[in-house]
C-alpha cells in the first residue's frame, strides 16, 4: 500500500509548457521540429506553430497540450488518437488512422496538420520525451517540464501582461516627463 | 534535391514580366554557385548581364531582383534575410538593400531562389506567389494605402495570415528616390530606393506563401553545426547585450568617441544623447522583444509612447540609425519623436537615413539663408522641432509642396537649389551618409567613400577600431598592426581592415546572414562559413577560406565594374568636405579630419584597382575570371 502511494507522489509527467511572454517569434522551434522529424527544414509541417502578430508586435507559440481533456482523442472515431495513461501525452497510431481529419479541426491549439503531399496526419509526439523545439528555443519560451511547477501562462495572460507593460512604461514615462 | 543544383538551393529563378503579365521559371545556372554562392552574388551577376548602362532606374527596362542564398530557410543562425537588388533610383548606380523578417525563407519554401520583376504594369498590381500558383492581381484598392494596411489587406484577401508580404507605401508610389520596401510591418529594405523601383512598375506588393522545404546536402551534419552555432550566439556576451538593448547600445559608445552625428554631421557629440540611449529607452518605452526568422539574438524592440504629443504610438524600432537620423542629427533629444518618425517611415515606406539626412540638409540650408519660407511653403525650418519633422516626412512621402524637392534626396535637392548648398548635402555618390563619421572613425571614412552603393555603413564598416575589440583585431590581422589598427583616429592600417571586413561581409551577403552575426558582435567569420557551406551545399570548393576570399573579391570588383560602366571612377570615391576639410569642432575627436587619399591608394592596391582611375586592372579582371564582362575591351 505504501509503495503504491510513493509511485503516485513521485511521478511527474512532463509536458511542453509555453511562456508566452518570452517568445520573440523567431520560429527556430518550427525549424528544429522539422529538422528532427522530417529531415529537412519545412515549417509548414512543423508540429509547433508560431502565430506572429506584426501589427501589434506580439508572438504566440502553439504547442500540443497540456490538455486536461484532449479533444483530439475524444473526437477520433477509430481510437487512432490516444492518450498515454502514464505520461498523459496524446499520440497518433498511424496504422489505425482513417484520415477523417476530425482531430485537425478539434485541436484546441491548431497544431494537428494534414500533410497533403503524403496524405497523413502530422501530430507532435513530444519527440519521444526529448523535444527538439524546447532545446532549440533560445528564450525559454518553450519548456519541457512538469505542468504543476510551470508558470501557468495562457494567451490571455500574455496579452494582459503586454498591456500591463504598456501601463508600466506609461507610468515611468509620465514620472520623468 | 534538385539535380541541377547543389544542396540548399531550389534551382529555380522565377521571372515575372509585368508588361505582358507572364511568369517564367528558369533553371538556376549551376556555374553561378561556384563563382557567386547566392544572394547578393546571384543578383549582381544577373543585373550586370541584363541591365545595361544608361538604363533609367525608374523606367520599364530596369529590373528588380529579390534574392536568397543557399542557407535561406534553414536553421543556420540569422539566415532569414532577403536582398532587393536593382539599379538604384537614388544614385543611378548599383543598388541593393538587405532586409530581415521572413520573406526570403518563404520564397524558398515556395520553390524559388530568386524572383526577377521586369517590365511595367499598366495598372496597380500585386504579385501573388503560392508555390507554383502564380498570379498578377489587381491592386487598385490597395494603391494609396500604407505598407501595414496593404499587408493586412492582402492577408485578408488571400485568407491566409501566414503569407509574407513585401509592400510599398505612398512614398514608393510617388517614387520618392529613397522609398523603401517593407516586410513584416517594420523591417525595411530601406536604402537606395528599391520601393521607388516597384512604384515605377506599378507594383504595390509581392505576396509569397510556400509550403515546401529546404534540403541541405548533409542534413545531420548541418543540423548539428547549426545547433552549435546557435549556442555560440546564445553564449556570446555582446550578443546578449544586443538582445537586451538592440543597436541602442551604440549611442553612448559613439558619444564617447565623438562619433555621434549631430546637426547634420556638423559635430560628433550631442548634449542630449542620454535620452537616446538604451538605458533610458528600454525601461520607459519597450513592451516586447522580437526576432527575425531563425534568429536567437532578437534585437528588435517594440515600443510604446504614453505621454506627450506622440502618445499612443506603438511601433517596432527605431534602430540606432533612426535615433541618429531623427534624434541627434536633427537636434532632437526625445525618443518618442524618433519612434514616431520611424513609424511614419515604416508606414509610408521610406528610408530613415536618407529621409533624416535630407531634412537635416534642408534645415542647414535654411539656417544659412539658401532657402527661405518662400521655398518651404511657409515652414520656418529649425533644429529640434519635433512636429515639424513629422510634418516634413508626410510631405516628402506624398511629394506635397516643398516635400517634392526633398523626395529627390539631398544631392538632387542641392543641385536644384544651387547657391553652394551642396556643402550641406552630406552624401557620397548621391546616397546620404549613415550614422558614422570618418573624422572620428577613420576606417568608415574609407568605407563610405568606396562602398558600391554610396555612403554605406553595411558593406565594410570596421567595428574593432570603433569599439576597441583588441583581441578580435589580433586574431584577424595580427598583433603587429596594433595599436594603430584599433585607433579610430588614424589612417594607418585602415585599408587592410576595410578590405578584409568587406570581403567577409560580401560572403555574409551571399548566404545571406545578418550583419549582427558577423560584423557586430563579431561571432562568425570566414572560417565558420567555410566549415558550414560544404555541409549545406555539398560543394567542396566552398570549404576553403581562400576560395571564399576570391569569390568575395570577384563580387566587389564586379560591383565596381557595374558602377564603372555607369561612369564612376576614383574621383567619385570621395567624402563630403565636412569630413575632409572641416575639423571636428568639439568632443574627444576635436580637430580631426579624414585624409582619404593615402587610404584610397592602399585600398586600390589591395583590390587590384588602378590607382589613378579606380578601375579594376586587366590583371585583376583576369585573376577573378571576369573577362566575360568585356571591361577594357
Ligand atoms: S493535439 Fe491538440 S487537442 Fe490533442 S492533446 Fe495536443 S493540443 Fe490537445
Ligand atoms: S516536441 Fe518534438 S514533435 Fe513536438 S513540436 Fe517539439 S520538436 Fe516538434
Ligand atoms: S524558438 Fe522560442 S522564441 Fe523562437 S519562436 Fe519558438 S517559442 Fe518563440
Amino acid at each position: 500500500m505504501y509503495e503504491i502511494q510513493d509511485i503516485e507522489v513521485v511521478f511527474i509527467p512532463s509536458h511542453l509548457v509555453v511562456d508566452f511572454t518570452k517568445c520573440t517569434g523567431c520560429r527556430i522551434c518550427e525549424l528544429a521540429c522539422t529538422a528532427k522529424n522530417e529531415g529537412r527544414f519545412q515549417p509548414s509541417l512543423a508540429r509547433v506553430k508560431i502565430v506572429r502578430y506584426d501589427d501589434i508586435g506580439m508572438d504566440l507559440p502553439n504547442v500540443c497540450g497540456p490538455c486536461e481533456t484532449a479533444p483530439c482523442v475524444d473526437i477520433c472515431p477509430v481510437y487512432a488518437m490516444r492518450r498515454d495513461p502514464i505520461t498523459k501525452v496524446t499520440f497518433l497510431d498511424e496504422s489505425k488512422c482513417i484520415l477523417c481529419k476530425s482531430c485537425v479541426g478539434a485541436c484546441v491549439n491548431g497544431v494537428i496538420l494534414l500533410d497533403t503531399a503524403r496524405m497523413k496526419i502530422i501530430k507532435c509526439d513530444h519527440c519521444g520525451g526529448d523535444p527538439e523545439c524546447a532545446k532549440a528555443c533560445p528564450t525559454g519560451a518553450i519548456n519541457y517540464t512538469d505542468v504543476s511547477v510551470a508558470p501557468s501562462l495562457d494567451r490571455h495572460s500574455k496579452i494582459t501582461s503586454y498591456l500591463r507593460e504598456i501601463e508600466r512604461t506609461a507610468q515611468e514615462a509620465s514620472g520623468v516627463e | 534535391m534538385n539535380e541541377v543544383t547543389a544542396g540548399g538551393y531550389k534551382g529555380k529563378i522565377l521571372r515575372v514580366n509585368l508588361s505582358d503579365s507572364e511568369f517564367h521559371v528558369d533553371p538556376l545556372p549551376k556555374d553561378w554557385i561556384k563563382d557567386y554562392i547566392g544572394g547578393d552574388g546571384f543578383g549582381l551577376k544577373l543585373l550586370y548581364d541584363e541591365v545595361p548602362s544608361g538604363t533609367d532606374p525608374l523606367g520599364a527596362d530596369n529590373k528588380l531582383i529579390v534574392a536568397t542564398g543557399p542557407i535561406t530557410g534553414t536553421m543556420w543562425p540569422m539566415s532569414g534575410r532577403t536582398v532587393f537588388i536593382s539599379k538604384a533610383p537614388l544614385t543611378g548606380i548599383w543598388g541593393e538593400s538587405h532586409v530581415g523578417g521572413f520573406l526570403g525563407p518563404e520564397l524558398k519554401y515556395a520553390g524559388y531562389d530568386m524572383l526577377v520583376v521586369e517590365g511595367k504594369a499598366d495598372h496597380p498590381v500585386y504579385i501573388n506567389i503560392e508555390d507554383s500558383h502564380l498570379d498578377l492581381l489587381d491592386a487598385s484598392e490597395l494603391w494609396g494605402t500604407t505598407t501595414d494596411q496593404a499587408t493586412i489587406n492582402i492577408k485578408k484577401m488571400q485568407h491566409d495570415p501566414d503569407i509574407q508580404v513585401a509592400a510599398i507605401g505612398p512614398a514608393g508610389e510617388h517614387q520618392v528616390r529613397y522609398a523603401a520596401v517593407m516586410v513584416n510591418h517594420a523591417r525595411a529594405a530601406g536604402r537606395t530606393g528599391m520601393g521607388a523601383v516597384l512604384g515605377s512598375k506599378n507594383v504595390k506588393a509581392i505576396a509569397i506563401r510556400g509550403h515546401g522545404g529546404v534540403d541541405v546536402h548533409d542534413h545531420e551534419g548541418f543540423f548539428e553545426l547549426a545547433k552549435k552555432a546557435h549556442s555560440r550566439v546564445r553564449e556570446n556576451p555582446q550578443a546578449k547585450e544586443m538582445g537586451k538593448w538592440g543597436t541602442w547600445v551604440l549611442t553612448a559608445v559613439k558619444q564617447e568617441i565623438g562619433e555621434l552625428p549631430t546637426y547634420n554631421h556638423r559635430t560628433g557629440v550631442f548634449p542630449g544623447y542620454e535620452k537616446l540611449t538604451g538605458d533610458y529607452i528600454r525601461p520607459r518605452f519597450t513592451v516586447s522583444d522580437r526576432a527575425c526568422f531563425g534568429c536567437s539574438l532578437g534585437c528588435k524592440k517594440v515600443n510604446y509612447v504614453q505621454t506627450g504629443p506622440f502618445a499612443g504610438t506603438l511601433e517596432e524600432g527605431p534602430e540606432y540609425e533612426g535615433l541618429m537620423a531623427f534624434g541627434s542629427s536633427l537636434g532632437v533629444d526625445d525618443f518618442a519623436t524618433t519612434l514616431k518618425a520611424n513609424q511614419i517611415c515604416n508606414r509610408y515606406g521610406m528610408d530613415i537615413i536618407s529621409a533624416g539626412a535630407t531634412i537635416g540638409f534642408a534645415i542647414e540650408s535654411f539656417e544659412n539663408g539658401l532657402i527661405t519660407e518662400k521655398d518651404t511653403g511657409g515652414l520656418k525650418l529649425e533644429w529640434g522641432n519635433r512636429e515639424q519633422i513629422i510634418r516634413l516626412l508626410e510631405m516628402i512621402a506624398k511629394r506635397e509642396g516643398f516635400g517634392d524637392l526633398l523626395a529627390e534626396g539631398s544631392k538632387r535637392a542641392a543641385d536644384t537649389i544651387g547657391k553652394g548648398s551642396e556643402k550641406y548635402a552630406i552624401h557620397v555618390k548621391g546616397m546620404e551618409v549613415s550614422g558614422q563619421d570618418g573624422r572620428t572613425h577613420r576606417s568608415i571614412g574609407l568605407g563610405h567613400a568606396t562602398s558600391a552603393r554610396g555612403a554605406d555603413h553595411l558593406r565594410s564598416l570596421v567595428v574593432v577600431d570603433q569599439l576597441g575589440y583588441e583581441d578580435v583585431a589580433i586574431k584577424r590581422w595580427g598583433a603587429d598592426k596594433l595599436p594603430e589598427i584599433i585607433d579610430p583616429y588614424t589612417e594607418k592600417h585602415k585599408a587592410i581592415a576595410v578590405f578584409e571586413s568587406e570581403n567577409s561581409y560580401s560572403i555574409r551577403d551571399t548566404l545571406i546572414v545578418c550583419w549582427y552575426s558577423v560584423s557586430w558582435p563579431p561571432i562568425f567569420w570566414m572560417e565558420d562559413f567555410a566549415e558550414m557551406l560544404p555541409l549545406a551545399t555539398g560543394e567542396k570548393h566552398l570549404g576553403k577560406v581562400e576560395n571564399l576570399v576570391e569569390i568575395a573579391e570577384r563580387q566587389i570588383t564586379l560591383k565596381r565594374l557595374f558602377n564603372n560602366r555607369e561612369g564612376i571612377t576614383r574621383k567619385d570615391d570621395n567624402l563630403p568636405d565636412r569630413f575632409t576639410k572641416e575639423p571636428m569642432p568639439e568632443g574627444p575627436g576635436k580637430g580631426q579630419t579624414v585624409n582619404l587619399d593615402p587610404m584610397l591608394d592602399d585600398y586600390y592596391t589591395l583590390r587590384g584597382w588602378d590607382l589613378e582611375t579606380g578601375l579594376p586592372t586587366k590583371k585583376t579582371i583576369k585573376r577573378l575570371s571576369l573577362e566575360w564582362t568585356k571591361a577594357h575591351s
